[in-house]
């Protein structure tokens, strides 16, 4: 239940500015699916995700939480479950201006969901979240790597709080920028429901099959070429293993036109699925798997994927990039490898076989889950918003 | 110098012929691998004067000027950074830790370490991490081939490293140990910070310190003034903690361990073996620790502030049954990375390199 907080303007004179509005801008690229003009449904990102349930903290608090996001094609204002949207209509050149406008006439505290990487004016009583390093790709220029590092600098000289999803970023500031105070940057780590996704005691498939689940989009950097290697290997040498690609595709990428390929001429179609869910229907996926992989190349948090297969207490493969090392213990609840094929088809030849260590692994990750549930994740964003506004010179 | 292997480090300390800190303990450990694996090994380490001797079955040369320039042969820099400009093609090159982050840096030295590091990575046959986090450093700032870098978790003897619960029964104080080192300024002022707010909110609380360096003068004065001056100065132990085995010791008496680090400093490991021995631990929440700690399960990560730090402790003082699960968890979860694992980890890696190399 949502519970009330009173404004105490007896406060300012302790220095602080009262909160004059109680709406809460939240700034991102992406929330409603603009890119393809559903302006009736939430996108199927992580982000998106994370948004929904901190615009349920901003309301628990009671403030009013509004989502400004880019509207590419067009402008609009809708409502989704009670929050006020507002898109942006912006040409690709043009959408970081765009992005910093949208904070334009608020007076409130803004959160910046999203664009960390891009050099822009902030609001000095703007907080800021890092979902993790999207340009962690090793054969990137490093050019534009310094530029963000330069963004990032500017971000971190303009905000009083970073909040990042992953320890990863935390150092990536501390290695290549100047922070200006010690607490700037909040390490809070993505959530996971864990009663919804929950394990289950896995009765034998009837033909006696291990399942591998892939539960992530068919993209380059969520692993799928890498992993379609690896599969090919396994499907050939292990009889009774069955794989399941689980995730979001972008209709006609290049990537997505080459998964497509190879899956209907595969040798061993009849041992292999791909399927797309929705987000409560996801956890059967999970529930039904032996193992779960995932091999990210680069750009990865606290990854919900990650999240959702430890809960569910699977035996993880999972890639050591970003926010995965915050969530894999190595050998105690998972696995990490590098991002490689022949690598991520060792340690599967290796588990497949090892139905006890699946077991082992299993039961761990559940235990370790439990510390990522979203109540937690909740009550912990509360308190950095209370201590942000603080921080800024707000009182309640 | 073809024949053999060499590594070359900067200077690194030995006690009684034995190495006493992170970076010698790591070029013997490897050497005597490379010994194991057949193969003849030189450690090459810098120091003032010229010398050469038998080490633990190892021939150390002390250099007085930068040998690396003239390496031949297979060689295997350690903290490589120090050697920058002198990698040579084809070698392999060792980055333990981001213990080369110093307080106060500017942008400009920022940049130009990273400029050094690419540098590396162009040449060397591979670059070895200890932790994700140089690995990401190396992703998100350098650029480089897929394979070029290989993390190489470090390994830790849990046979040696385990809990005692004995030493822990029938005490009423809570024992807490400070183990964060004068190379971190910001990191030892918080800790004294920290130590006095327990002094004075918990009766039962004692404080061990390890003896501050008397490189850092002024550390070592404020340490003093504030240890001999306070009101329970009965309640603050500071101890020498030179080896291993007194390490140990000290942890099977340790109820919690705080190490509220900024920098990446040798201190760090005691955390890895305090996990190990099943105690309780609350750390920063950036640098390679967090490679060992999941937040709240096995242990506490934490922003470096007498805030935030103090409210981990608090959980952890009230709670004998949290601090006996999350150091039962500790352990649990570092007995994965034994030492055997490290020692396999570089075996593949230098057979590979000495078959496939072009370091000669």
């Amino acid at each position: 239940m949502a519970r009330k907080l009173e404004i105490h303007p007896s406060e300012m004179e302790n220095g602080g500015r009262l909160l004059m509005s109680k709406q809460i801008r939240i700034l991102t690229h992406s929330f409603l699916d603009a890119y393809n003009n559903r302006l009736d449904r939430v996108f199927g990102g992580g982000l998106e995700r994370y948004i929904v349930d901190l615009c349920h903290v901003i309301t628990r608090m009671g403030l009013a939480p509004e989502v400004h996001q880019l509207g590419y094609k067009q402008s609009f204002s809708v409502e989704m479950d009670g929050i006020p949207v507002h898109g942006y209509s912006c040409e690709e050149q043009d959408r970081t201006n765009v992005f910093q406008g949208m904070a334009t006439g608020a007076n409130a505290p803004v959160i910046y969901a999203s664009f960390i990487w891009k050099p822009m004016q902030y609001r000095s009583d703007g907080l800021i979240i890092s979902h993790g390093i999207n340009w962690d790709h090793p054969l990137d220029n490093v050019e534009n790597k310094k530029m963000i590092g330069k963004a990032i600098q500017g971000a971190l000289d303009q905000v009083r709080t970073v909040v990042s999803v992953d320890t990863h970023f935390l150092s990536f500031t501390r290695t290549v920028c100047n922070l200006k105070y010690p607490d700037q940057m909040e390490f809070l780590p993505n959530f996971v429901d864990t009663r919804h996704f929950h394990p289950i005691r896995k009765k034998n498939n009837e033909n006696g099959r291990v399942r591998i689940l892939f539960p992530r989009r068919i993209s380059w950097e969520r692993g799928v070429i890498p992993m379609m290697v690896a599969v090919d290997d396994l499907l050939t040498n292990y009889p009774f293993l069955e794989v399941e690609f689980a995730g979001d595709f972008q209709e006609g990428e290049l990537v997505h036109r080459a998964f497509s390929r190879w899956f209907s001429v595969h040798p061993h179609q009849d041992r292999l699925r791909k399927m797309t869910y929705n987000f409560h229907d996801v956890a059967k996926a999970y529930q039904e798997a032996d193992i779960v992989v995932i091999p990210t190349i680069f750009s990865e948090g606290t990854s919900f994927s990650c999240l959702e297969a430890l809960s569910t207490g699977k035996a993880i493969v999972a890639s050591n990039v970003g926010g995965l090392n915050d969530l894999i213990l190595q050998g105690y609840n998972g696995y990490l490898v590098n991002p490689h094929a022949d690598e991520i088809t060792d340690v599967l030849r290796f588990l497949v076989t090892d139905t006890e260590e699946c077991k082992r692994l299993g039961k761990n990750a559940r235990r370790t889950s439990l510390v990522f549930d979203r109540k937690r994740w909740m009550n912990k964003w509360e308190k950095i918003l209370y201590r942000h506004f603080h921080n800024v010179g707000y009182t309640w | 110098m073809s024949e053999s292997i060499h590594l070359f480090a900067p200077d690194f300390s030995l006690k009684e012929e034995t190495p006493i800190d992170r970076l010698g303990t790591y070029a013997f450990d490897l050497a005597h691998l490379i010994q194991e694996m057949g193969w003849g090994v030189e450690i090459h380490r810098m120091k003032e004067q010229e010398e050469e001797r038998m080490i633990q079955g190892i021939l150390l040369r002390d250099h007085s000027i930068n040998v690396a320039k003239k390496a031949e042969g297979a060689c295997i820099f350690l903290d490589f950074l120090s050697f920058s400009g002198w990698v040579r093609q084809g070698s392999l090159g060792v980055i333990q830790g981001m213990q080369w982050i110093r307080e106060g840096e500017t942008q400009e030295e920022k940049h130009k370490r990273a400029e050094n590091v690419q540098q590396g990575l162009n040449q060397l046959y591979k670059l070895i991490v200890t932790d994700s986090y140089l690995l990401t450093y190396c992703r998100s700032v350098c650029t480089f081939p897929y394979n070029r870098v290989h993390f190489i978790p470090d390994g830790l003897n849990g046979e040696f490293y385990h809990s005692n619960p004995k030493e822990r029964e029938e005490r009423s104080s809570v024992n807490i140990w400070m183990p964060l080192s004068t190379e971190d300024k910001q990191g030892f002022l918080l800790s004294i910070e920290i130590a006095d707010w327990l002094l004075e909110h918990h009766p039962t609380v004692k404080v061990c310190f390890t003896q501050p360096s008397s490189v850092n003068r002024e550390l070592l004065w404020i340490y003093q003034r504030w240890q001999s001056h306070h009101l329970a100065s009965e309640r603050i132990e500071t101890v020498d903690f030179g080896c291993a085995l007194m390490r140990r010791d000290q942890l099977w008496t340790t109820d919690i361990l705080i190490h509220p680090h900024f920098n990446d400093t040798d201190s760090i490991d005691i955390c890895l073996e305090a996990l190990a021995c099943g105690v309780p631990i609350i750390a920063s929440s950036f640098g390679r620790v967090n490679d060992w700690i999941i937040d709240s399960y096995n242990g506490y990560l934490t922003s470096p502030t007498l805030e935030n730090v103090t409210q981990s402790a608090l959980l952890l003082l009230d709670d004998p049954v949290r601090r006996e699960v999350i150091g039962r968890r500790g352990r649990e979860t570092v007995l994965r990375r034994g030492i055997q694992k490290w020692r396999e980890n570089w075996r593949s890696t230098l057979q590979k390199w000495k078959m496939g190399g072009d370091y000669s």
